[in-house]
């Protein structure tokens, strides 16, 4: 008896057991917090700083709400009615509130998901400046290929004749922009989704289940006798194989020719396979050029790897590269780096020659984001120059300036101009 | 059974861990999605009856729990609207408002002069299934925008149910015009499109408005008419300073340009991305 009431407390236990880690697993997390309380208390016009549960965690239940009234005067009356209202201080400059306060329960600055760097979320910045996406290339032409939107760079010639491309920083600015997506139907039925909160009342066992023993018991039975495994007698004869495979050496000689001219390599010098061919080359290359038909064409630092023509010799240039390094560096800036729609910003484009060469046709082109919209005549650049502005085909600006003068090294100007965000 | 449980020689714990493990192993797979699910992020649609899609994102992680999101309610100029506190209205506000709302909780509206409806108030409600992260300090002046237009609330009174899901912009992929103060830029679906879906291609959808002419049908023992009346905030709309100063914006090392030595303004034709300017 005492053994069926172990076994029916055994089974209530995995009963209660289970249900608890279903209920547990199938309930979400948040609802299984304690509601969330409002306590709005009578005669406190203001509430103490302390008392603001500015630590909230969010498994905590929300203690106290702040209520701010609107400080019109015809709406004191209303609020009589509805019971005297927490206030809380409000930031003049934000609008939100103080920095002791805050209007949520806290998060941490600069918060984003790990192994995500800042500035976090990007759909919610618009960024200016760079050059982010595909890599702006510049042609001789000095046509422009691969600009993409938001980037900005400078071009410049080099006393070498090379065009340089120097991108500027990158300016993060937060400027959300909202739209909707609108549903119009017929409202046939109302919808009201219950969650439950907490729970409370577990289910209990309605009725047990009496199992009684069994009447009969299989009695295992040990073996009388061991049987015992005797090992073999005979083993087979693993025997290796008698022949052997029979290679034949190829009567044939190598199929690698070695190069018939040359002298160096009838030598002893001990040359790999793989060097062979390129000697040869060279070599067939040197005899060539120790023929009569002598090379025409020197250039410096470079070896001849074809030679044609029978003509001797008639000028020689002579080609000086400048030592030196042609270095521009630029810098873009923002009047702000947060904007809400309709507001307007002042962008900066300083750029200076920090190298040691004097640089030539520098041009600075900067392609606007389409939420960006350049205000007519509000450019200025301190540097003698011409000023473009392009539509394209996204409508989009890019806006250009060419400076006519060459930038000394260490001369340096700026561009201002600005902007209406949309 | 004696017998059996004495050969297997569990323990009565171990038999309860056993069960226990076998419970946490069986869930997740019972659990798994079709794969045709994972190429939305949202998979509630926008229809469903209020608050289902914003406790549904409540589970999805990050600091969204607890949070109050800044909400700016705008409406036609003069419309007065009240939110629900402590299980009743609360003070009429002069559109445009700001309150900061729960994540995943329906707030109830009360409209009231509405102009050219004088004596009409329609309810509607507000359910924030997302927030966005504005720098600290600067929440509410980056409040959620959610217009209410004379024309839905027209509608609304005509007894149209009006669903309208406000998402963030794609900023890569912006609509090249101006944001308008008075109408928020709306997008139209036809009827068996779901909202929240084409809001989800869009961008990243952060709240869903609904407008019907329900007549509250108060209760105080379920407070379903008022979704339970969630904690609120009510943020004051100071006038914001004009930050749009064009100072200290030089960097260090430059001088800002002062003379205006550059030619006219010449507008070219439009070209795509690779192009070749002018000589």
């Amino acid at each position: 008896m005492r053994t069926k009431h172990h076994i029916l407390h055994l089974k209530c236990a995995s009963l209660a057991t289970l249900i608890c880690c279903f209920t547990a697993c199938s309930l979400p997390q948040q609802q299984l917090r304690p509601p969330a309380t409002i306590q709005i208390s009578d005669n406190s016009p203001a509430v103490p700083l302390s008392t603001v549960p500015t630590t909230t965690h969010a498994n905590s239940p929300i203690q106290q709400i702040s209520y701010q009234q609107p400080p019109a005067a015809s709406n004191a009356a209303t609020a009589v009615k509805t019971g005297p209202i927490a206030r809380i201080p409000l930031s003049a400059e934000t609008g939100g509130p103080t920095s002791n306060i805050h209007p949520g329960a806290p998060y941490p600055a600069n918060w984003s998901p790990p192994q995500i760097s800042q500035p976090w979320p990007q759909d919610e910045y618009v960024y200016q400046g760079g050059d982010s996406r595909q890599q702006v290339n510049v042609a001789p032409d000095r046509s422009i290929h691969n600009l993409d939107e938001e980037d900005t760079i400078v071009h410049y010639h080099t006393r070498d004749g090379k065009i340089a491309i120097q991108p500027t920083n990158q300016i993060p600015i937060y400027a959300p922009r909202f739209s909707s997506v609108r549903h119009i139907g017929g409202a046939s039925q109302y919808l009201y989704r219950d969650h439950a909160s907490a729970v409370d009342n577990p289910l209990k066992i309605a009725a047990a289940q009496e199992n009684l023993g069994s009447e009969q018991v299989l009695q295992r039975i040990q073996a009388g006798r061991n049987i015992s495994n005797r090992r073999t007698g005979l083993y087979r004869d693993e025997s290796k194989a008698r022949d052997v495979e029979y290679r034949t050496a190829s009567l044939e000689g190598s199929q690698r020719q070695r190069p018939e001219n040359g002298t160096l390599l009838n030598t002893r010098v001990r040359i790999q396979n793989s060097q062979e061919a390129r000697l040869s080359k060279q070599n067939a290359t040197a005899i060539t050029a120790t023929d009569e038909e002598t090379v025409k064409v020197y250039v410096k630092d470079f070896m001849p790897y074809k030679v044609t023509g029978q003509n001797q010799m008639r000028s020689t240039f002579h080609y000086e590269i400048a030592e030196g390094k042609s270095r521009l560096e630029i810098k873009k800036t923002s009047s702000n780096l947060n904007a809400l729609p309709g507001d307007e910003l002042e962008f900066m484009i300083a750029f200076k020659n920090v190298g040691d060469q004097p640089v030539s046709n520098v041009t600075i082109v900067d392609h606007l984001s389409r939420r960006l919209v350049y205000i007519e005549d509000t450019q200025s650049c301190d540097v003698a120059g011409q000023f473009f502005v392009n539509d394209t085909v996204r409508e989009s600006l890019i806006l250009r300036w060419e400076i006519t003068e060459p930038l000394a090294v260490g001369e340096s100007g700026s561009i201002t101009f600005r902007c209406h965000v949309r | 059974m004696k017998r059996l449980l004495q050969n297997l020689k569990l323990s009565p714990p171990l038999y309860v861990a056993l069960i226990c493990i076998t419970t946490v192993f069986a869930i997740p797979t019972a659990a798994q999605e079709p794969s045709s699910l994972h190429d939305r992020h949202f998979r509630d649609s926008g229809l469903h009856p209020p608050g289902q899609v914003g406790q549904g994102f409540l589970s999805r992680g990050g600091p969204i729990p607890g949070y109050f999101q800044p909400i700016e309610v705008r409406a036609p100029q003069g419309t007065q609207l009240a939110f629900v506190a402590n299980g009743q209205f609360g003070p009429s506000l002069l559109a445009p408002t700001k309150a900061g709302m729960l994540i995943g909780a329906v707030y109830r509206m009360k409209i009231t002069h509405i102009p050219d409806l004088e004596g009409v108030e329609v309810f509607p409600s507000i359910e924030v299934i997302n927030r966005i992260y504005p720098p600290r300090g600067l929440e509410a002046k980056f409040a959620i925008p959610i217009h209410l237009s004379q024309r839905e609330i027209e509608m609304a009174v005509q007894g149209f149910f009006v669903t309208r899901v406000i998402y963030l912009e794609d900023p890569t992929n912006p609509i090249p015009a101006d944001e308008s103060i008075v109408r928020q830029r709306t997008l139209d679906i036809r009827y068996t499109e779901d909202p929240l879906h084409v809001a989800d291609k869009l961008g990243r959808p952060v709240a869903i408005l609904r407008i019907g002419s329900r007549s509250p049908q108060l209760n105080a023992q379920t407070n379903r008419f008022m979704f339970s009346s969630p904690p609120i905030q009510i943020i004051a709309t100071p006038v914001l300073p004009n930050n749009n100063t064009s100072a200290s914006i030089t960097p260090v090392g430059f001088t800002k340009a002062t003379s205006v030595n550059v030619a006219p303004m010449n507008r070219t034709d439009a070209r795509p991305v690779s192009f070749s300017f002018p000589r």
